[in-house]
């Protein structure tokens, strides 16, 4: 039996093993990135678009205009992409590719890292006051290092010791929270004069001006002890009290726990009271007490579970759903509805059924999720594209593993490429088992549509002119009839030795329906798994602080649905940064659009969609926007808004689009279903592995951490040791 | 349903997926702790042998962080001053700041008084507990240290395992109001040069019989001259210190100790001259 072992002392050459990979998103991608950097491993990816990114593939239209599947935001926890993204564009760079060359095959929409991403540090969330609706915005400081950098003993993040520290920096930023950056901010290096954050928070609140008065003065002095000592003193001193007996009294005798416990709830209780006595002096200190009570809740919360030691990790709660095990805990329910806790549902659509009025999302990801967005970021908290994710992510990927001639960085050795075979949909896995009962993938069967020869070019492929992905099929498919797929159908070992399917989990479930695999290689086609979102982006002629908005670029989540009605968007994103490649794209075509470079602006919205409204169609959604927009924008940019709410701002053009099919729709982390993902490692059919946000990947929740993470697992499920579990940043956080 | 199909024997010869010895995540706390990069199982210089080790260095850890809070605060306590000096400079305004800053960071401690309300039920676990922060909390808004035997929840009921030297003293009464300490008002009058005398601390333990006390108090050069003294008790007024201060005396920190006609000590009392 022939087994993938890498075998450099023997005097034969390796053989190589050909690896099929179902599916051209993040999940095969990264699958197929690590494989490739295997030098006996021949990769080809079959994609049924015309394009790789899957949930994050982007287009550019005739216009210059990016298109995207979504609003894409990657978070400074992202470790095992941004080292992926980052070895890509160390070749991108040694291949001179970039937005300035004069040969198209040598033209990508940047040139480097530092291009293509950019930091974020300013994000948001709407909730409601007593006087309407009203923004909180915080900054969050720039944490050392890059993500994707090198993690040693120094810098390691994923520590209990380090969240400690992150969280006394954060709660205290949080809890004096200003909207304006201070200078020197830049992600990934010390400040000049080696001052920390939390040095800064304190200037912020307590800094002087000799020039004002004494009563300025003893006005800053007192508000700002308000709303920051006295509030730490109450909170965060209890809280580390808290954790520290919880440390000390742990595994003891069951009375000394108990009265451990009893200790947290009194001083719970009365820490809530006085901090309930400071929301009454200052109505904004409601918005920070919502903040402490969380975190409160849940440092209780993991000693009353046991979390901290138990073997699961925080998969031991994931059978409840987050706002459940908050309130069991003891959160006050002003907390558990507070636009926070909203945020947190927002940003991973955890809407089951798309409905906005059941937010179901399981504790332990969410907390797990939680920790690692606020505690082990580096650089900044958000990161975000100059360019679509496709033009920034995909197409390098896309270009460096196709290189006829790419070398080992490390050894050196020659590595083979990756072929990319596009408009290839699946239509039959089919499964033998062999004498002793263990299942092989013999066939994969495509209903396929050939492609136009120029896409064969290895230097520039299905990328158009200028480096990006069309927003169409048409570069690929000959102009005439419409293409008829043929049946496309490989063999194992003559075509593929092993597989990877990288596609959707609805899909899975379906192609192996009838097959002979263990029961949890047929997930059920349950669409409750997944969730259709819409997204949305307009182009406006004004630029933000025309359109009443005065924070910078900011991400701001938990926007208020809009009234009578369960069509809205729960986040917005200004993105205005990726005008300039726009503008860029254009000039590199020659095709003059003067009405698009008019645009001071570009936002971004995105929310669940729900299965109620699956069969209106597109035109009735485009429809709808209007009004949505005329409920949810006020507050964010009140100056495009008359009195009477009519809009006064000015659309260029509006796209919009709904994700509610197969692969389209967003994985969710609905309480009690974890348990029952499938693990890329799963060996229960002896040439097939899996990859996706969907499988058992350590993080379990939607996103592209989770899909690179699950796709270096496929990685390491078929060759053994490449990459080593131990590289897969996260996989064993508890 | 699963199809029946005949098992084809060369299957036997395919490439396979190897054999692997993990196939989840190990989530468990101690492995939190192994630094991400490399395996093994040393991070931020603690090595990881149990989950205990990681409780003990979380601890220290928890130690560290109120170290350096309390290290900003008083980063902090000096900036205020420093402001101050900006904005008002010298002079009356300056202390109008300085009694406003005085001002604010008393309310600072009344913000803080449910700790002590928690800390005066007796019997109640958290009288301990308060003892420590307040402490810490003393330290971080820049206060003197609380003298021990005015902290509250010291008291012998709490457990309190560090060393009172009320509870300690040989004659340490059952009865509480028969201690006397420096809130008993001492009456002072002088015997020789009338400089000015602030009793800072005033002890006495055990019983005391009315009657007159020799003092010798002794200032930071022991070799030095004394100040001889002597305390006069009554079972009607408050003790009269009596003292012979002479104008070489240098200004400062004086002790004595009161002791009885056989010489064992029974209280001790340090003035300021």
């Amino acid at each position: 039996m022939r087994r993938a072992e890498p075998a450099p002392t023997s005097p034969e050459p390796p053989k190589i093993v050909k690896v099929a990979i179902i599916g051209g998103g993040c999940a095969g991608l990264a699958a197929a990135w690590e494989l490739s950097k295997q030098p006996n491993f021949q990769v080809s990816v079959y994609e049924k678009s015309w394009r790789l990114g899957g949930k994050g593939a982007s287009g550019r239209d005739d216009r210059g205009r990016i298109i995207e599947h979504g609003l894409h935001m990657w978070l400074g926890f992202y470790e095992n992409a941004f080292k992926m993204i980052r070895e890509c564009y160390e070749e991108v760079r040694k291949q001179e590719w970039g937005p300035g060359q004069s040969q198209p095959k040598n033209r990508l929409a940047h040139a480097t890292f530092d291009d293509a991403f950019l930091a974020e540090p300013n994000i948001g969330v709407v909730g409601n006051q007593a006087d309407g609706q009203t923004v909180w915005t915080a900054f969050f400081p720039p944490e050392k290092g890059i993500p994707g950098d090198p993690i040693d003993v120094q810098s390691n993040p994923f520590t209990i010791a380090s969240y400690l520290l992150r969280c006394v920096d954060l709660l205290k930023a949080l809890v004096q929270s200003v909207v304006a950056p201070a200078v020197d901010r830049v992600p990934g290096k010390a400040r000049p004069d080696d001052r920390s954050a939390l040095d800064e928070t304190i200037d912020q609140a307590f800094g002087f001006d000799p020039t004002r008065s004494p009563e300025v003065l003893i006005d800053s002095i007192t508000g700002g002890l308000r709303d920051g000592s006295l509030t730490l003193a109450a909170a965060m001193l209890q809280a580390l009290t808290i954790l520290e007996n919880i440390l000390h009294d742990f595994d003891q005798s069951a009375p000394a726990v108990g009265s451990a416990l009893n200790v947290v709830k009194a001083l719970l209780a009365q820490a809530r009271k006085q901090l309930g006595d400071f929301v009454t002096l200052d109505e904004n200190l409601r918005w920070k007490t919502e903040i402490v009570d969380i975190v409160m809740t849940i440092m209780v919360g993991l000693y009353r579970d046991r979390l901290l030691f138990d073997r699961r990790g925080f998969d031991a709660i994931n059978d409840y759903d987050y706002r459940d095990w908050l309130r069991k805990h003891g959160a006050t329910e002003s907390a558990v509805a507070s636009r926070f806790i909203t945020g947190i549902y927002d940003l991973v659509f955890a809407y089951e059924g798309g409905d906005r009025l059941k937010p179901r999302l399981a504790a332990g990801v969410a907390l797990r999720g939680a920790l690692r967005m606020f505690f082990t970021y580096r650089g900044a908290m958000f990161w975000r594209m100059r360019s679509g994710m496709g033009d920034a992510v995909f197409a390098p990927l896309y270009k460096v593993m196709g290189l006829e001639h790419r070398e080992d960085p490390q050894t050196g050795k020659q590595l083979l490429p990756v072929r990319f075979n596009f408009l290839h949909t699946l239509e039959e896995i089919r499964v033998e088992l062999a004498p002793g009962g263990q299942p092989f993938v013999t066939r994969l069967a495509f209903g396929a549509v050939p492609v136009s020869p120029s896409v064969d070019d290895p230097a520039r492929g299905a990328l158009d002119i200028f480096g990006c992905w069309p927003n169409d099929n048409r570069r690929l498919i000959p102009s005439g009839d419409p293409p008829v797929p043929t049946p496309v159908t490989l063999t194992v070992e003559k075509d593929f030795d092993v597989v990877v399917f990288a596609g959707a989990v609805q899909d899975l479930g379906r192609l192996l329906r009838n097959q002979p695999v263990p029961p949890n290689w047929r997930p059920p086609d349950d669409q409750r798994q997944t969730v259709a979102t819409m997204a949305m982006q307009i182009w406006v002629t004004e630029s933000l602080e025309q359109l009443g908005w005065y924070a910078g670029p900011s991400v701001i989540s938990a926007l208020q649905p809009s009234a009578g009605g369960d069509l809205s968007f729960g986040t917005w994103a200004d993105m205005t940064q990726t005008l300039p490649t726009e503008r860029a794209w254009r000039a590199a075509a020659k095709r003059r659009s003067p009405e698009d470079d008019e645009a001071k602006s570009v936002a971004y919205f995105c929310g669940v969609f729900s299965d109620s409204h699956l069969d209106a169609t597109a035109a009735e959604v485009l429809d709808s926007i209007p009004q949505i927009l005329s409920k949810q924008l006020p507050v964010l940019w009140p100056s495009a808004f008359d009195q009477d709410g009519n809009a006064t701002y000015r659309p260029i053009s509006t796209m919009a689009r709904v994700n509610a099919t197969s692969s389209d729709r967003y994985s969710l982390s609905l309480p009690g279903t974890l348990g029952q993902r499938l693990s890329p490692l799963d060996r229960g059919v002896l040439n097939m592995t899996v990859a996706g946000d969907w499988t058992a990947c350590g993080l379990d929740v939607g996103c592209v951490e989770a899909a690179v993470m699950s796709g270096k697992l496929a990685a390491f499920a078929i060759t053994g040791d490449q990459p080593s579990l131990e590289s897969i940043i996260g996989y064993d956080h508890p | 349903m699963t199809p029946k199909r005949p098992a084809r024997a060369d299957l036997a010869t395919l490439f396979e997926r190897p054999r692997l010895d993990r196939t989840a995540p190990n989530r468990s706390a101690a492995n939190f702790y192994r630094s991400a990069g490399a395996p093994g199982t040393n991070v931020a210089g603690v090595p990881i042998d149990s989950v205990e080790s990681a409780v003990v260095a979380a601890v220290r850890m928890g130690y560290r962080i109120a170290a350096a809070q309390i290290e900003r605060t008083e980063r902090l306590g000096t900036r205020l001053r420093q402001a101050a000096d900006n904005a008002a400079g010298p002079g009356a305004d300056r202390k109008a700041l300085d009694a406003t800053e005085q001002l604010v960071f008393n309310t600072m401690m009344a913000g803080l008084s449910w700790f002590e309300g928690i800390a005066s039920n007796r019997g109640n676990p958290l009288r301990r507990l308060a003892t420590a922060e307040y402490r810490i909390l003393g330290s971080l808004f820049g206060l003197s240290p609380v003298p021990n035997g005015s902290t509250a929840g010291a008291g012998s009921d709490t457990g309190c395992s560090r060393p009172n030297p009320v509870q300690s003293a040989p004659h340490a009464p059952a009865d509480d109001s028969s201690s006397r300490s420096s809130r008993t008002l001492v009456r002072i009058r002088h015997a020789g040069e009338r400089r000015a005398v602030q009793v800072r601390h005033f002890e006495m333990t055990g019983r005391v019989d009315a009657g007159q006390y020799p003092l010798f108090f002794y200032g930071r050069d022991l070799m030095g001259p004394t100040i001889e003294g002597r305390l006069i008790v009554t079972p009607q007024e408050s003790p009269l210190l009596v003292l012979k201060i002479s104008r070489e005396a240098s200004s400062g920190d004086w002790s004595a100790a009161i002791c009885d006609p056989e010489g064992t000590q029974i209280g001790l009392i340090e003035i300021v001259l």
